[in-house]
């Protein structure tokens, strides 16, 4: 990873994690600024440029620390918050809505993990007793692929080992998994990731590791105790999809053990409409541009609605029918995943 | 900068009757483009266009104010005719490592107006572009104006952003080509880069007149085959269908007639309107497997009501589970039977078909009313 120039904000220029990204990047330049929003995000900067000048900020999160996770953002009947700790992600899927979230794809970590963890401290005890509560990390970002570079978990570790009922998601595409093992597994801080049939990675997830990568280390993470968490989302219509999923579980579940597997969510490709937008002019031959998507419900470009509900019901099916517990097994962002399929 | 400027000026030779729009902010950046392509001046209320058969020059003044004007008026002179606009001019370095006197082709253009950045930036058509370029809205004179430019963008102007905006506003594609004069922020004095703006009309045209002889292929075009009628609407789907086979399959469209089941349906259809409709669902269902099978599987929940002749109107893109029914009715024997269909109409079967429920590649849909049950 290349970054032209780092900008760093003045208040934590000489916090130790700033130092050690700074240090990561030698040939970078070094810019100083007020705040991050000074630069990042100040004027639109096309996605694709993410390719040749990429910058990398550095700075504090400002604002509401915790974010409570939408509906159908987890296993449901548990408060499920997410939280930001970077933005923008150095893959490139064609699908991905950071491409219209930020209006640059500069990549800005922040270091102030300490007053996250404060508040997550704060939201943990006004939890009843008997009763979980989950962090999701990986929202405008991906969690690992450059954790030996950030190195922000180590902060978090100590706090989820000390609160049991805290639940940590780490959500990634990455098998950058060496610092996560070295900190070792809890039984509540769930390493989830997103996976689909080979050819669609290969079709559609660009500069992603491969399925066969993304399996090795899921397996090394089984090996050393960690609790897994598989997004068969996106979803992508191909004909035949049936059997690239079938092929996909069965793998699955031969390397994850059931009590190492916390649950299955899965959902269908969409796109707000400016993301879709975005992916149009970015990538004008993606083979998904061929498909039939229609304005649906929550005004979000998607298949037609019984063309993905077929699509959840033959997924969660192969699922169970391979040995997935029914109750592990959640569908993401859909209108009617209030109810399981069957 | 490998393959900047590539196929430059390629959409104007390709675009019937459209010129080429060359935009300059000074006279003297300009001189060799208005002697070497010959073009004559124009008399219009704006000052400072010319123009021949392939291109018109605009001669701006400086600044943003200037380049609007002068600029809308220009393209409205030309009737909108122009099938790009390509800014030439002189341009300050915000980064020390690029060469003085090098030319290069920007990539996006970004607007400040004193010290504050504007949020809109504008990406001109050069793929291969790899300098980005900030418009001031005043010269920049002091090292300290030039730092915090330089977070955006590698080179300065004054014109860029203004012209990027007006073609934008007229949804015309634009390129520009910079000679880099001095280093922003060292105090160039502007005499001195006027003087030399002869030297950098040369070095401009010399470039623009390699990138001008390098072509693109001509943009491919799809066209109905003999046979055929398409209304002005269906050649619209057809054109987007074909385009997404395209996308689908990997290949040029010059190959899309092998690949169309053609010949079946000159043979199967005789009037040419028919045809065109097939091919359409032809296309559809190519493009959309899923589609055929959702129709396959809505087929027998319609038929007691489409074969006593009761319309039914699914939701658009049966996104809810509405279903428009209408029917007329011309005695009383024909309302028992239009009722008897509705009776036996499976509202049930059909929103679990919407559900999901959809005959799968090698099994059955959940029968409808009246059918034996069958396991998957």
């Amino acid at each position: 990873m290349k970054f032209k120039t780092l900008f760093v904000e003045e208040a934590v220029a000489d916090d130790p994690q700033t130092l050690r990204i700074i240090d990561a990047f030698p040939k970078a330049s070094v810019n100083y600024i007020s705040k991050v929003e000074d630069v990042f995000g100040r004027a639109r900067k096309p996605y694709l440029q993410k390719r040749t000048s990429l910058n990398l900020f550095i700075g504090r999160k400002e604002g509401n620390l915790l974010k409570v996770a939408p509906d159908a953002y987890g296993l449901a009947g548990e408060p499920h918050f997410y939280f930001i700790h970077a933005y923008n992600c150095v893959y490139e899927c064609e699908y991905c809505y950071l491409q219209g979230y930020f209006k640059s794809p500069d990549l800005v970590f922040f270091v102030n993990h300490d007053e996250i963890i404060a508040e997550m401290e704060a939201a943990t005890l006004q939890v009843p007793d008997g009763q979980h509560i989950w962090f999701h990390a990986g929202e405008f970002s991906d969690c690992l692929a450059l954790s030996h570079i950030t190195c922000e978990w180590e902060n978090y570790w100590p706090f989820f080992a000390r609160y049991p009922q805290a639940k940590l998601e780490l959500r990634t595409k990455s098998v950058n998994i060496k610092v996560i093992r070295k900190l070792g597994p809890l039984d509540n801080v769930i390493v989830s990731f997103s996976l689909s049939p080979d050819i669609a990675l290969k079709l559609h997830d660009r500069g992603t590791p491969s399925l066969s990568a993304r399996m090795k280390a899921i397996q090394q993470l089984v090996e050393d105790g960690f609790q897994i968490g598989l997004h068969f989302d996106p979803m992508i219509y191909r004909e035949n999809f049936e059997a690239d999923y079938e092929i996909l579980t069965e793998d699955v579940v031969r390397i994850i053990p059931a009590e190492q597997l916390a649950y299955v969510s899965l959902g269908v490709v969409r796109f707000s409409r400016d993301v879709f937008l975005e992916f149009e002019r970015n990538y004008p031959d993606s083979e998904l541009l061929a498909a039939e998507f229609t304005r649906s419900f929550d005004g979000k470009v998607r298949y037609t609605r019984p063309h993905r509900m077929y699509m959840l019901r033959q997924v969660e099916k192969i699922c169970h029918e391979k040995g997935i517990a029914p109750h592990k097994v959640y569908l993401c962002m859909e209108n009617e995943s209030e109810k399981q399929l069957s | 900068m490998k393959n900047e400027g590539k196929a430059l000026l390629s959409s104007g030779k390709h675009q019937h009757g459209k010129r080429i729009l060359l935009h300059f902010a000074h006279r003297g950046e300009a001189r060799v483009f208005l002697e070497e392509l010959a073009v004559h001046p124009v008399s219009f209320p704006v000052k400072g266009l010319y123009e021949n058969e392939r291109f018109l020059v605009v001669i701006s003044g400086e600044g943003r104010q200037n380049t609007t004007e002068t600029l809308a008026a220009a393209i409205s002179y030309a009737g909108m005719q122009i099938s790009e606009v390509l800014n030439l001019g002189v341009a300050g370095s915000l980064h020390y490592d690029l060469k003085l006197n090098r030319i290069v082709s920007v990539r996006t253009v970004y607007g400040a107006i004193d010290n504050r950045v504007e949020f809109k930036t504008f990406t001109s058509v050069d793929d291969a572009a790899e300098i980005d370029c900030i418009s001031t809205s005043r010269r920049i004179l002091e090292k300290e104006d030039a730092e915090p430019l330089s977070y955006f963008a590698q080179i300065v102007d004054r014109e860029l952003w203004a012209c990027a905006s007006v073609c934008k506003r007229f949804n015309i594609p634009f390129r520009s080509l910079k000679m880099i004069s001095d280093r922003a922020g060292e105090q160039a004095l502007c005499a001195d880069i006027a003087e030399d703006a002869l030297r950098y009309s040369h070095a401009l045209f010399n470039h623009f007149k390699k990138l001008a002889h390098q072509e693109e292929p001509e943009n491919e075009r799809i066209e109905l085959p003999d046979g055929f009628y398409a209304t002005v609407a269906q050649k619209r789907q057809l054109t987007s269908l074909l385009q997404a086979v395209v996308v689908k399959e990997k290949r040029s469209a010059k190959h899309l007639p092998d690949f169309l089941p053609i010949d079946d349906i000159l043979k199967s259809e005789k009037h040419p309107k028919k045809r065109t409709i097939r091919l359409i669902h032809e296309l559809r269902d190519y493009l959309n497997p899923f589609r055929r099978r959702l129709e396959e599987s809505l087929k027998p929940i319609f038929e007691p009501l489409r074969g006593n002749d009761i319309r039914v109107s699914p939701a658009r893109d049966y996104e809810t589970n509405a279903l428009g029914i209408s029917f007329t009715v011309e005695n009383e024997d024909e309302l028992d039977r239009k009722c008897a269909a509705l009776k036996s109409f499976d509202y049930v079967a059909y929103r679990e078909i919407l559900s999901g429920e959809v005959m799968s590649v090698n099994g059955k849909s959940k029968p409808a009313k009246g059918e034996d049950s069958q396991a998957n």
